[in-house]
Order: C-alpha cells, then sequence, then structure tokens
C-alpha cells in the first residue's frame, strides 16, 4: 500500500515522505481497537471532558460553585431537584461535582504540563552535555526523589500557604524529576546513535540536534507516562485537598468536598461518597486511557 | 530388514498468526525417521527446520501457531491428538532436545544439579516429579522423595563425567553462568541423555559455539548416539557436519522437504534444483577463483509465499506448471531417494 | 567481592543526597510566610516574649549558622524540638514510627498475598477473563482516592454494619500490650495474648487493605508482565521438552525469575505506601508519622517538618538499599559473578 512517487499535492508528498511513521501509526490504532478497555476508558474521557468544558452552561445552580447558602434545604439527601444533595450550607452537591470536575482537570494538565515540560528540559540537558552537567542535575534530581511526594508537597504547601495555586505549584515541583530521569536515560542512549552522530558531522547545531532528532524519539515513553500521571496529579492535588493545604473554601474541589463531609457523616453519606466517585471514575477513565496509549507505543510492555 | 518407522510426518502444515498478516511456515512437510536413524535436516536459516522438529514433542507455541491439517505420528501414534498427561510422558522418556543456544537453555538462577536433579527424577518417577521439584528441601521427609532425590543426583554426576567434565561432584552444584559456552551444551546434552531416550532431536547444537569447540561437541554427540543406540535428527545448515555424521539427509526449502535419501545418493547424485543449487555451491578443491556459483534470488516470504512450489521463482528447470499447481508427493525414483518436483513424475 | 563494593560505594553515596535533602527542606521551611513563633506563643504575647522564643529555637542567628547548628545536632541524634508539644522531634517520630512500620508491613503482606496469585492466573489465562479482571482491578486500584475508600469502607462497614471498628489503632479502655517492639500485633503475640492480638488486627484490618490496593495494583501487573515475558524465554522451553510436569515449569522457574524483577519494585513500592499511609492515617486517625506530618504542615511547626522530611529521606534510601542487596542474594548471577 504505498503511494507513487509522482504523489499529486503536499497531502500526497507528505503521506510519502512519512510513511514509515503513518504505518505505525496505523499499527498503532489498530492495536488500540483491539483493546476493548482502552476504547471504553477513551468513551469515559469523552463524555467527561464534554461534561467539564460544558459544565458552566447547564449545571442546574450555577451560583452554587461560589459562596452561597440556602439555609432551608441544607442538608438534604439525593433529591429530583438536587440530584447529589445539598451541603452544610444547602449547596448544590451536584452542581459543586460538575465544577470540580472542571478544576481538577484543568489543574491535572497544568500540573504535568509544566513539571513535564522542565523534566524534559533538564533532562535533556543533562542527557545531551553529559559531563559535569549531568552530574550536578542528576544529583539534584536524586534528591528530589528520595522522598515520596506527597511529604514534599506537603511541605511546600505548608510553607507557602494553603491555596489551591500553591497546591499546584508543590506538586510540579515534586513531578519533573521523574521526567528528568526518564528523558535524561532517553537521551543517553539515543545520543549513541548513528544518526545523530551523522546530523553532528553535518554542522548541526545542538539545539537543532536536540529538538529535531533526539526529543521526537523519546516522545512515545513522554507520552505513556503523562497519561498515567495525569491520574495521580488529580488524586494527588484532591489529596492535599483533603488534608486541608490545598484548595481552600468554597473553591469546589474533590478533596476538600470530601473532607468536609466527614463531618457529617454518617448520615450525610451523599457529601463524601459521591464526588468521591465522580473523582474515581475521572482518573479511571484516564488511567485505561493511558493504558491503551501504552499498549500502541509499547506493546512489549503488554503482550 | 527394514527397521521400524520412529517417526513419520505427513503433510503437515502450519500457519503463524503475526500482525501482519497469517505466515505460512510450514507447506506440507513429509518425513520419515527408522529407528537406529541418524537423519540431517538442512536447509537455510528461517525455512522451518526448527519447527518441523518442534512438532514431534508438539513444543511449538500454540496461540500464535496453529496446525492446520496433518499428522505427526510417533511410533504409530499421531502426537497432535495425544492428551497433556501423554505427551509428557513422550517427552520424559522417549524424547530427547538439544537446542541451538547453550546460554539461554538453562535456568539462570537454579544451581546445574538443581536442574539436572529435577529433569532426571522426573524422567524416572513421573509421579513424583512435582513434589520433587517444588518442595525442595521439605521433600526429604518422605523417604522415597529422598531417594529417588539421591538417585537422580548420582545419575547426573555420571552423565557429567560422561560428557567430559572433569570435576562433576564439585561442579555440580555451580550456576550456569559459571561454566563456559561448550560445558554449558555438554550439560544441556548429559541432561537429554540421561535416560536413555528412543529418539534424540539436535537443533543446531554447535551453532551458538566457538568453532574449535564444535568439533569436539559433535564428536560427543557421535559417541553417545552410537554408545547408547539413538535415533537421531539433526538439524544444521552445515553441510560438511551432515556429511561427517549422518547417514539419511532430508533438504528442506521454504515449508517443504524438497529431497530426501541417503547421504551419498544426495550428495554425489542430487535431483531436486534447490538441492542441485546447495551442491553447486559448495567450494571444492577443483574450484576456481571467482567460481563459487550461488542460488539466484532469496528466500520468499512466508506472509505472501509464491503460488505453487515456493521455489520456481529461482529455479532454472521452471516450467509454467510450476507456477499454478504446488510440487507432488515425494516419488521414490531410487530405493530410499525421494524427491518432489515436478521434473520426476 | 563485586557485591560488598557495590553496597559500600551505595552507602557513601547516601551522604551527599541526605545533606542536599536537608539543605532543601531548611530553606522550605524558612520561606514560611506565617510566624510560627507568634503563633506558638499565643495572641496574648509580649514582645519580649516572642523575643525569648525566638532565642529558644535559636531563630535569631543568622541562616547558614542555625543550619550548621541544625545538623550538629543531627548527628547527635538530635532533631530539634515541635514547637506545638514542646517534644523533641526524635521522642514523636520514635513513638509514631512503629505505628507506621506496621501498616506499611501488614498492607505489603496483604498486596503480596492477594496479588501474586492474580498476577499468575492473569499471566497463565492470558486474554481470557481472569487476565481482564485482573487489568481492571489493577487499574481501579491505582485510580482510586485511597482516603475516600477508606471513608465509604468506613461508613458501610462500620458505621451502618458495625463489623469493624471506624478508627485508631486499639481500644482505648484496653492498655496495650508490653511494649517490645512498638508493634501492636507483633507484642501482643509476643505476650501470648490473643485477645488483644484481635483487637490489634481488627483495628488495622481496614487501613492495611486501603493501604495494600497501590501494592495490588502494581504487584499484579508487573508481575504478570515479568511472568509473560520469562514464559518466553529458551530455559522454559528446554524444561517442557525434558519432560517436566507445567506445575514444576511455571511455579519454581518462571517464578523465580520473575520475582527478582519484582524484588526491584519493592523499594518504590513503599515510596508510595509512605505517600498513602499520610492519607489513611488521617482518616483512620492512625497515630503514625503521617498523622504527624499532617499536624505539623497546619501549625507551620517547621523542626519536625524538617525532622520527619529527613526522616523519610533516610527511610526510603535504605529500603531501596536493602532491596538491591537483597537482589544480590536472589539473584546467583551477581552474587557469585
Amino acid at each position: 500500500m504505498s503511494v507513487s512517487v509522482e504523489a499529486r499535492g503536499w497531502w500526497g508528498r507528505w503521506r510519502a515522505k512519512n510513511e514509515g511513521l503513518i504505518d505505525e501509526w496505523r499499527r498503532g490504532l489498530y492495536r488500540f481497537r483491539q483493546s476493548r478497555l482502552s476504547i471504553v476508558g477513551m468513551a469515559i474521557i469523552i463524555f467527561l471532558l464534554i461534561v467539564a468544558f460544558t459544565g458552566r452552561h447547564w449545571v442546574p445552580y450555577p451560583k452554587d460553585a461560589g459562596f452561597t447558602t440556602h439555609v432551608e434545604i441544607r442538608l438534604q439527601g439525593p433529591t429530583r431537584d438536587n440530584l447529589f444533595g445539598t451541603d452544610g450550607y444547602g449547596r448544590d452537591v451536584f452542581t459543586r461535582t460538575i465544577w470540580a470536575t472542571q478544576t481538577s482537570l484543568i489543574a491535572g494538565t497544568v500540573i504535568v504540563l509544566v513539571g513535564g515540560l522542565i523534566g524534559i528540559i533538564l533532562g535533556g540537558i543533562a542527557g545531551y552535555f553529559g559531563g559535569l552537567v549531568n552530574e550536578v542535575i542528576m544529583r539534584i534530581t536524586d534528591i528530589m526523589l528520595t522522598m515520596p511526594g506527597i511529604f514534599l508537597a506537603l511541605a511546600i504547601t505548608a510553607a507557602l500557604g494553603p491555596s489551591i495555586l500553591h497546591a499546584m505549584m508543590a506538586l510540579s515541583i515534586t513531578w519533573w524529576p521523574g521526567y528528568c530521569r526518564l528523558v535524561q536515560a532517553q537521551v543517553l542512549s539515543i545520543r549513541e546513535e548513528d544518526y545523530v552522530e551523522a546530523a553532528r558531522c553535518i554542522g548541526a547545531s545542538p539545539r537543532r540536534i536536540l529538538f529535531n532528532h533526539i526529543l521526537p524519539n523519546c516522545l512515545s515513553a513522554i507520552v505513556v507516562k503523562a497519561s498515567m500521571d495525569f491520574g495521580f496529579a488529580v488524586l494527588n492535588l484532591a489529596a492535599l485537598g483533603f488534608i486541608g493545604v490545598g484548595a481552600q473554601p468554597p473553591v469546589p474541589e474533590w478533596g476538600v468536598m470530601i473532607s468536609k463531609g466527614r463531618e457529617f457523616l454518617p448520615y450525610g453519606w451523599w457529601l463524601s461518597t459521591l464526588p468521591g466517585l465522580a473523582m474515581f471514575l475521572t482518573v479511571f477513565g484516564f488511567n485505561m486511557l493511558g493504558d491503551g496509549l501504552r499498549d500502541i507505543f509499547d506493546p512489549r510492555a503488554r503482550r | 530388514m527394514r527397521n521400524e518407522l520412529l517417526v513419520e510426518i505427513k503433510d503437515l502444515r502450519l500457519d503463524f498468526h503475526t500482525f501482519d498478516g497469517v505466515s505460512k511456515v510450514l507447506n506440507g512437510v513429509n518425513l520419515k525417521i527408522w529407528r537406529g536413524d541418524i537423519l540431517g535436516l538442512v536447509g537455510e536459516t528461517g525455512c522451518g527446520k526448527t519447527m518441523t522438529a518442534l512438532s514431534i514433542p508438539r513444543l511449538i507455541p500454540c496461540p500464535p501457531g496453529q496446525i492446520t491439517s496433518g499428522q505427526v505420528l510417533f511410533e504409530g501414534e499421531d502426537v497432535l491428538r495425544k492428551t497433556q498427561e501423554e505427551i509428557r510422558l513422550l517427552r520424559a522418556k522417549k524424547l530427547a532436545m538439544i537446542f541451538q543456544d547453550p546460554t539461554t537453555s538453562l535456568n539462570p538462577v537454579f544451581s546445574i544439579g538443581d536442574q539436572m536433579t529435577d529433569i532426571i527424577g522426573s524422567r524416572r518417577d513421573i509421579s513424583r516429579a512435582s513434589r520433587l521439584s517444588l518442595l525442595g528441601g521439605l521433600g526429604n521427609i518422605s523417604p522415597a522423595i529422598r531417594e529417588l532425590r539421591q538417585a537422580a543426583k548420582e545419575r547426573a554426576i555420571e552423565m557429567l563425567q560422561r560428557v567430559g567434565i572433569g570435576d562433576a561432584p564439585k561442579r555440580i552444584d555451580d550456576y550456569p553462568h559459571q561454566f563456559s559456552g561448550g560445558m554449558r551444551q555438554r550439560v544441556l546434552i548429559a541432561t537429554a541423555l540421561s535416560e536413555a531416550p528412543s529418539l534424540l532431536i539436535a537443533d543446531e547444537p554447535t551453532t551458538a559455539l566457538d568453532v574449535s569447540i564444535q568439533a569436539q561437541i559433535l564428536r560427543l554427540i557421535e559417541e553417545l548416539v552410537q554408545e547408547l543406540n539413538l535415533s537421531t535428527l539433526l538439524i544444521t545448515h552445515n553441510l560438511g557436519v551432515v556429511a561427517k555424521m549422518c547417514q539419511r539427509v532430508a533438504v528442506m526449502y521454504a515449508g517443504v522437504i524438497v529431497e530426501c535419501g541417503s547421504v551419498i545418493d544426495i550428495f554425489k547424485n542430487p535431483k531436486h534444483p534447490y538441492t542441485l543449487g546447495l551442491m553447486r555451491a559448495i567450494p571444492t578443491y577443483g574450484t576456481k577463483r571467482g567460481e563459487i556459483k550461488g542460488i539466484p534470488g532469496s528466500v520468499p516470504n512466508f506472509l505472501a509465499p509464491p503460488p505453487g512450489c515456493r521455489f520456481h521463482p529461482r529455479c532454472e528447470h521452471a516450467t509454467p506448471r510450476c507456477a499454478e499447481e504446488p510440487p507432488p508427493a515425494p516419488m521414490e525414483i531410487a530405493p530410499g531417494h525421494e524427491v518432489s518436483c515436478f521434473l520426476y513424475p | 567481592m563485586g557485591l560488598r563494593y557495590y553496597l559500600i560505594r551505595r552507602l557513601l553515596l547516601i551522604i551527599p543526597v541526605l545533606i542536599g535533602l536537608s539543605i532543601v527542606t531548611f530553606a522550605l521551611s524558612h520561606i514560611v510566610p506565617g510566624d510560627p513563633v507568634r503563633l506558638a506563643a499565643g495572641p496574648q504575647a509580649t514582645a519580649e516574649q516572642i523575643h525569648k522564643l525566638e532565642e529558644e529555637f535559636g531563630l535569631d542567628k543568622p541562616l547558614p549558622v542555625q543550619y550548621l547548628n541544625y545538623m550538629q545536632g543531627v548527628l547527635r541524634g538530635n532533631l530539634g524540638q515541635s514547637m506545638m508539644n514542646r517534644h523533641p522531634v526524635a521522642m514523636d517520630l520514635r513513638r509514631y514510627f512503629p505505628a507506621t512500620f506496621e501498616l506499611v508491613v501488614v498492607s505489603t503482606i496483604l498486596g503480596v498475598v492477594i496479588g501474586l496469585p492474580m498476577a499468575m492466573a492473569a499471566a497463565v489465562f492470558r486474554d481470557k477473563w481472569p487476565d481482564q479482571v485482573s487489568r481492571i482491578v489493577a487499574l481501579s486500584s491505582i485510580s482510586m482516592p485511597v482516603f475516600w475508600l477508606g471513608m465509604v469502607l468506613q461508613l458501610i462497614l462500620c458505621m451502618t454494619w458495625h463489623l469493624l471498628p471506624i478508627s485508631g489503632r486499639f481500644d482505648p479502655r484496653v492498655p496495650f500490650p508490653p511494649n517490645v517492639t512498638g508493634m501492636l500485633l507483633v507484642d501482643s503475640l509476643l505476650a501470648g495474648d490473643l485477645h488483644k492480638f484481635g483487637i490489634a488486627l481488627k483495628h488495622i484490618t481496614l487501613p492495611a487493605f486501603c493501604q495494600s490496593l497501590i501494592a495490588i495494583a502494581l504487584i499484579t501487573r508487573l508481575l504478570r508482565a515479568d511472568i509473560l515475558e520469562v514464559m518466553q524465554r529458551d530455559f522454559v522451553t528446554m524444561a517442557r521438552a525434558m519432560g517436566l510436569p507445567e506445575r514444576v515449569v511455571l511455579f519454581k522457574y518462571v517464578l523465580k525469575n520473575a520475582l527478582i524483577a519484582t524484588v526491584a519494585m519493592l523499594g518504590f513500592l513503599v515510596g508510595w505506601e509512605l505517600s498513602g499511609s499520610v492519607m489513611i492515617e488521617t482518616v483512620f486517625d492512625w497515630p503514625g508519622v503521617g498523622l504527624y506530618a499532617v499536624k505539623s504542615a497546619m501549625t507551620l511547626d517547621f523542626q519536625p517538618i524538617m525532622g520527619i522530611t529527613l526522616f523519610v529521606g533516610l527511610l526510603f534510601t535504605l529500603v531501596n538499599l536493602l532491596v538491591d542487596f537483597s537482589y544480590g542474594v536472589i539473584d546467583p548471577r551477581i552474587r557469585y559473578g
């Protein structure tokens, strides 16, 4: 199924040039389609994304996402008016859960993006230049990795003051060493390959080599890691919220909602259970997607 | 006068399901091994020799692989229809197999003695094999297991000494990585031949070894085969080894046995065009510089093999018929000499 | 021989890493915008009282000097003092650590007990229903917000059905067994007191189960992948060809090789469980290091924060070292290499 050399138009030429890549993508998609779980994951994600990003427009009580009170209907179980019930201030839990979904999705993306970017750049530099630069950067990475992330995030957030923004910063800071190490290892091995040597011989600048040749090859590993990390970022953010050093009321955030709901157990079960369920489903969907992506990019890992 | 037929493979067809399609690895293999025979199976790398050999103890991995038709008869019974227990019995009592790479064929985390005891013990007393291996030291509580272990270990030491590992009692507790390549192959030979099997299958036993060691190992195999009166299936792509060690030869190409006969017949009087090409390619004393003749073309793609005879694109005697019909079943053109080609109806 | 040098080298490398860690946390705890001294002193404190507090905690000296003083103390075993309850941090850690240790150990054991058979079933029955089920279980376990699960279980099992105690480590009305290891399960067994053992067991069930989820997930997936990979290797075909029963091939030949790779994962696992302990101890009121960390973070009590950070860092590093060491013991290629 090859494209003839005199392919017409830029689309044909692009296809011809990238035939190998296209073939790999076709295989990957085939493997993806094979795994039913991944399809389900994909479906969940798409559903959630739609819900999250259009949420503002159709939630029943948009004002409840902020600080309002409806004392007369406080602490009522799920009814037709309030699908998930109401909380201690009478706010609609369903609205707040949807709002929180959006908040968390954005926050999770930011954490992984920022942490990932810092890590990738540092890792790329360390791996490519080697020597002293490599040693210094890797020692710092080692130091950061000696501690399980949440303790560090806890310390940072405590130092900076509780707020969702600080929690996001703290988590980004705990996240980059993972990417740094991953990219550094990949770069170190790719650097020795012949095509990089060839590029260097032609006189390509280090920046060009790094961005055009080396990093694209690390891409699959990075994407797989990022997709799995997204779930963890969201979970950790909620954990910090739960403890009290993350998002602060009245910002609707899953961890905070669950934590506040604790006070009303066992009567007000809907306050903690339902938002948590939403969080679980979201992270689960993303993890399934990540699993599916891993099937595409690294089939050896599964089969 | 003819010995009995030990192994008969009839029209075996094997497919492998890969991502890129279905690879037709074996395309109607016909093979006969007589009792007491030393049969060499030659062919290029990738022609299906190993798969043919693996079919006898039914070791072909069957999720990707699938046997679509054919029979593999061992002592008259079809191996493909046996139960798991019967196959295990077959492998333990009647068959012995040596693989190509001794480095990866031994389990790196257990000592040689441990592995040999497991295998020899399992061959001697099948019912106690699990307890012997899995319980380890605890199994010694039962006197039967203790005796079995002791007997197996003694036999192991005996066999190791037979294959030329001198200080066997000391080395038996060493780990595989502490042995050299040649010694590891000796260990594997010792293990395989420890309980006098009926058939020895040797899949390129010396390909992965140094040239100097190859001769030693081959000599060892030859001695043991004669001593134990074994029937042997020796797979190799080295015609010199075949000439030296084998009584009969089968030539394989792209999943089919094209010609089969005694060593003298094949070497002196090859009939199939492929065999002719092979024999011509061997440089002899009289070959002048630049005169080595290869066979033009290359091995077919098993995913989309050429129709009809798989060799016809490279054959100088090809006729239009060869491109349409699959080659005929092996025809006996002389006593013991069979060819599968339209040239010899 | 090679093993010993390798270990000594690793031990030596710990030191600069820990120093770096201490510098990082020291720097962190001094970005505190709030004034912990004022917090500790209370709203009625006068300037002089605050000043005295500062002197007492050495907060009036320049930063590098403070750091050096602190490190000197650490080497002597003095991790500073908590400003909230005036206990030495080292003493608090010693008191809280056994609880966390017990939790981590029990949950790891639980993780292995559940995860190992699941991984084997998934590998042997690849792509059939045990495999799919184990995949879903593993994914669910990593996706689960642990504190949420803990609460849901508390709600159902404790508050509604009254099967298990809601929180805490032990029945407050019953005295602890005599303190030998600090781990209640072990101590009660050592004292031969089965009643107390039962109480401790009932209290640890839910927290350990929640904690073990991550272990189950990791072991199931990684062990399964390792088993599948080992099953492709030549020596497995060889063992089968020689007539070994399938049970032996699987449980002896394949498993030992696959476990080697899994052992390496243990260090990572412990780190994750320590993270999880922060939340689980909060939900179940488990008096361990995690809860201590949370309380200190909330009150900006930076001496304990630093102490805990250093301690956890050291612990984690030691665990990794231990894992590397056991790697060498299990894999004969390294031991006799």
